[in-house]
Parts: structure tokens; sequence; C-alpha cells
């Protein structure tokens, strides 16, 4: 039986069981989309508090009904939840109507993401698009546009077969008369990276 | 008076001739100057000298010119980006924003003491402009005529062996003037006042002629730098090159400035980068290609993150990591002996694909940094045991030998 943890904290822990959907049919969850939010959930556990409005003892969810979906559909198959709880927030609402407006807000995303946002980001935090695709749901980066525009069969291919390669240690011989010169090399600081020692010093030494 | 030189660019690498000049211009003038790269002045300083370089490192010159303020009582800034976009250093009030050249410190001898040790490099220009205004290019917001400096050798630094030219094109120079220059180098060449130059900004492949390959023979000009920034020097360059090497230089290396991420596709870069694999394979030694990512002129974006008209973010990142990745000093060449990649039209197509196509894939392989790298360890793995082989077969030769 695998436990999905919980890496968040709410104002409150509360049972998914109180939690009734508010939204109705104002959005649809697509099988694909599901199935992202649940690797999500597999791989990261619960990050996010759930967010809900209380009305005549209910708790009406105002953000995290495909999470609730989700959730509800795992527990179906044998998965616990850490503690048997869930974090939640409390959103206040004077009736229906504004607990209503409240979703639509919690809906909305204000800031836009562009290709070149998305892919500095992505540079920038080392992070992997193709476990991205797997997880992430993001309409405005289109992320298969790449897997869709070209075939990348014989590179995935290549890649995984050159798997582990660069964690090979590869032992340099360096003719004795460089010596002395590439340990002043060192001593000087060339090379910031491994990289670069590497490639100059090799091609100094005529091994390249 | 004391003034206070200073140099405001993190990114530049060669020796601040402005500076150099105006320090000169001042110390005639009986003031002492002093000179600083890239930091504040230390002590009492009565005015600063600001000189600028790139328009992206203007916010770090921006920064060092406000915390510059409060210690200097007089600043003046002037420079390539305080030219280009000198509203940006006059928001900061009380400046003295100079645009272009300084007419009274151009014919000045630059004062090479100013930079504390003996220099490497004399630099010079012979001509100022140039006679071609393309678009991406900031020489004809600078200098917008084409003029010759008849006594740049005069110039020189007594001791340095090496000269700098920074002419933005020399061999556009009219054929007498330029006659002229050579038979200059060849006379300090042979005097042994110099021993090698270099034409720094590159030299116009579509004016070399027989002519001047002849008149340039047996000079030690190294390395000799053309531009192949896109289809209006195609077969231009080639011919230059042939030309050059027809003509004696072959000791040297070529060195070929390719423009990328302006109005180009990431095939008609590919095919420049190939031409000259292609040479280095036919002529068997170095031609290298150097890779200049385009950016705005205009622009003061740090981070130089434009992305060309037909590249994306994901193409342009990927390409500059394989140019990063196998390049030394931003220097891209292949083997021109050939080894396990038999030629170097073999390497180029082992990193950047066998044509224009799979280059294209591959640039928008999402994880082509992984496969790159893959890729290039797993080649210095074959060629290390290649060399660990035939070392061992010659100690096998040198055993029989001695048996």
């Amino acid at each position: 039986m695998k436990t999905i943890p919980i890496r968040c904290t709410g104002s409150e822990m509360i049972s998914l069981d109180r939690l009734t959907p508010l939204q109705g049919t104002l959005k649809t969850l697509s099988p694909e989309a599901k199935k992202k939010l649940r690797t999500s959930i597999e791989k990261h556990g619960i990050r996010f508090p759930i967010f809900y409005w209380r009305h005549n003892g209910s708790m009406m969810t105002v953000d995290g009904h495909a999470r609730v979906t989700v959730l509800r559909e795992m527990l179906g198959e044998g998965f616990t939840i850490e503690g048997d709880l869930v974090p939640a927030d409390r959103i206040e609402a004077r009736d229906e109507r504004e607990a209503k407006e409240m979703i639509l807000i919690s809906s909305s995303r204000y800031g836009r993401l562009d290709d070149r946002s998305f892919f500095e980001f992505t540079e920038e935090a080392g992070l992997d698009i193709d476990e991205l695709m797997r997880e992430v749901d993001l309409p405005e980066i289109m992320l298969g546009q790449f897997h869709d525009q070209y075939s990348f069969d014989d590179l995935e291919a290549e890649n995984a077969q050159l798997s582990g390669v660069e964690d090979a240690v590869i032992q340099i011989v360096i003719p004795r008369k460089f010596i002395k010169q590439v340990t002043e090399w060192l001593a000087d600081g060339e090379g910031s990276t491994a990289r670069q020692l590497g490639r100059g010093v090799m091609k100094r030494c005529g091994l390249l | 008076m004391r003034a206070a030189l200073i140099y405001a660019s993190r990114s530049a690498t060669l020796y601040p001739l402005p500076l150099l000049k105006i320090g000169a211009m001042l110390k005639s003038q009986g003031h002492e100057v002093e000179l600083f790269i890239n930091r504040l002045p230390r002590g009492q300083f009565d005015e600063a000298w600001v000189s600028t370089c790139f328009t992206y490192d203007i916010p770090a010159a921006i920064a060092l010119i406000r915390r510059l303020k409060p210690l200097v009582a007089r600043i003046r800034v002037g420079g390539i980006a305080a030219t280009l976009l000198p509203e940006v250093f006059e928001h900061l009030g009380d400046l003295e924003i100079h645009r272009g050249l300084l007419p009274e410190a151009e014919d000045v001898v630059p004062d090479y003491s100013l930079l504390g040790h003996e220099p490497e490099y004399s630099i010079a220009y012979t001509t100022r402009g140039c006679v071609r205004h393309c678009s991406f290019c900031m020489v004809p917001q600078l200098e917008d005529r084409f003029t010759h400096e008849p006594h740049w050798h005069q110039r020189l630094h007594a001791r340095a062996q090496r000269v700098l030219f920074y002419d933005n094109n020399w061999l556009a120079k009219p054929i007498d003037g330029w006659l002229e220059d050579v038979a200059h180098l060849r006379r300090l060449t042979r005097s042994g006042r110099i021993t090698s130059f270099d034409f720094n900004q590159g030299i116009d492949c579509r004016l070399m002629t027989e002519e001047r390959a002849a008149a340039l023979e047996g000079l030690p000009l190294n390395p000799i730098r053309f531009a192949f920034d896109g289809k209006q020097e195609d077969g231009h360059y080639q011919k230059a090159v042939r030309l050059m090497i027809a003509h004696g230089f072959t000791q040297g290396y070529f060195m070929t400035y390719v423009l990328w991420n302006f109005t180009d596709t990431p095939e008609d870069v590919y095919y420049r980068i190939k031409v000259s694999a292609e040479l280095t394979a036919e002529f068997g030694f170095q031609i290298a290609s150097f890779p200049m990512r385009y950016q705005p002129i205009f622009s003061i974006d740090p981070k130089r993150g434009y992305v060309g008209k037909h590249w994306t973010p994901l193409t342009r990142r990927n390409f500059s990591m394989m140019v990063h990745g196998l390049s030394t000093h931003g220097e891209l060449s292949f083997n021109p002996r050939g080894d396990r990649l038999p030629t170097a039209v073999a390497e180029m197509e082992y990193y950047f694909g066998r044509d224009e196509q799979e280059f294209v894939r591959m640039l928008n392989y999402p994880k082509l940094r992984e496969l790159f790298h893959r890729r290039r360890a797993s080649m210095a793995y074959l060629r290390a045991q290649d060399r660990i082989r035939e070392d061992q077969e010659q100690e096998q030769e040198e055993e029989v030998v001695n048996t």
C-alpha cells in the first residue's frame, strides 16, 4: 500500500470526505490531464492546500476540485494519505454567489508564460522538459510541440545508449615535458571548469 | 589636477585604447592620471573619465558611475555604449556625456605605461569607419565616415612586438594607401620591431584579390580573420581563403566570424560552419569558425536574451550550448588531421548532424544538452582508447627493435 505524503502546511487539516464540489460543470478534467495530475501527486505528494468555503456546516471546494477527484480515485485503488487528512485553507465569502466568484478568481492566470520565459526558467532551474511533460499542463507553452513536429526516436535511443558515459573516468596521460606547464596552468586557475581545462590542456599537449 | 581614467566594462578583454590616449593627452598638459579597469578609483581625484564599451554592460557601468558620483566632482562619460545610448546615462544627472571620437585625443600616441605593465601588443587603426553599412553592425552609428589614418605606424609601442589593428575594413582603403600600409608592415617586420599583427575585426573577404593576397605574402598576419556573416560572402569567403593559402599563409590559422541569431536560419549557420570544416579537411590545417550571436545594437539587456527571427529560445539555447561545449575561447575548429572521425567534416557532422535537416531537428530536441555531452564524452573516451593502443603498439615495436 502506497502512502501519499503531505509536503505543505494548511491552516487546518481536513478529511477529503467532508469536501463538496462547488464548481459544477465549470471545468472538465480530460483523462490526459488527470493522468498528469496523478503523476505529479505520486511524484511530489500533496504540495498545496485545498481552498474551501464553509457553508451551513459543509465544506465547499473553491480551489482543488481536480486534486480531490484524483485523490479519491487513488484512495479507491488502495493508496492512503499520510495522516488521512489533507491541508486546507478556509476562504471567506458572504454567500454562494461570492464563493463562486472566488472560484473564477482562483482559476484566473493573470501572469503570462511564453516560450522564452519558460525555457529560460527551466534552463536556469535545470528542469527536464520531458519529465515536465508528464506532470505539468501549461497550454500556452504547448510542451508537446517539439514531439509533434519532429521525431526524436533515434536521438532518444542514442541518448539512452550513451547514458552513463559522463560518469566514466577518463585518465589522460600527459607527456612528461608538459607536466610542469600543466601544473602551472592549474595553479594559475586556468580553466574554471573541468570542461575548459580538459579541452584546453589536451589541445596544447597535442592530444586533440 | 588629478584625473581618474575608468574603463567601465566587465566584458571587454583588450586594452582601453581611448583612455590610454586621453591619459597621454592629459599628461602632456601637466595633469596626473591613473587608470582603473572596471573599478572605483582609490584616492582623491578632481575628475574622472569613464569609458564604456558594450551596451549590455550598461547596467554595470551605471552602477559604477552611481558609486563614483560622491567621490569625484566632475565626471565625463564616453565610449561606444555612451555614444549609442547617451540617454541612459543622461538621466543620472551631472555628467558630461561625450558621443563619438574625441578629436583632440585622436592623434595622440597612447600612453601604455598607464597599464602598469609592459603591454603585450600595440593597438592601431589605419582607417576609421567602414564603406559598408551592414544592418547588424554598430560601426556606421559610431564612425559614419570612412577615413584614413596614415600615421598609425608612428604610434606603436616601442617594445610591443605584436600589433592589433582595430580597422573595420582595411581592404576598403584605396590600393595606393593600402600598399603603403603593407610596406610599413614589411619594414617593421624586417627590422624585427614587430613579429606578428592581427586585424582583429576581420578582413573583408569580398575585397580580397590576387593582388592584395600577393602583397601580403610573407607577412606575419596571424590569425587571418574573415567574416562569413551570410549569403553575401558565400563564394567570396572560400575564394579569399584559397588566395591566402596560395600565397603561403599556411603556418598560422584562419578564424572566421559567423554571425547568427540575426536574420539567418539555423540551416544557413550550419552551411557556413560546414564550409570552414570542408576547407579544414581540404587543406589540413585549422580554419576555425567563431560564431557571434547577434544582439540588437540598442539593447541594454545584460542577459543578451534576444531571439532572432528564425530561432526559438530552445534552438538558440541548444546552439549556444553546442558552441560552448566544443569551442576553445569561442573558436569552433575541427581536427584537421582526422582520427576516429576521419576528417574535419566527419567531426563536424558527428556533433552538428549530417545535414541541415538533422541539425534543425537536433536543435529542437529538448534533451540535446544531455545527448551532446554524452557524445562528446563518448568520443573523448574512444580517442583515449586509440591513443593508449597506439602507445602500446609503439612500445611493442620498440621492444622488438631492442631484442
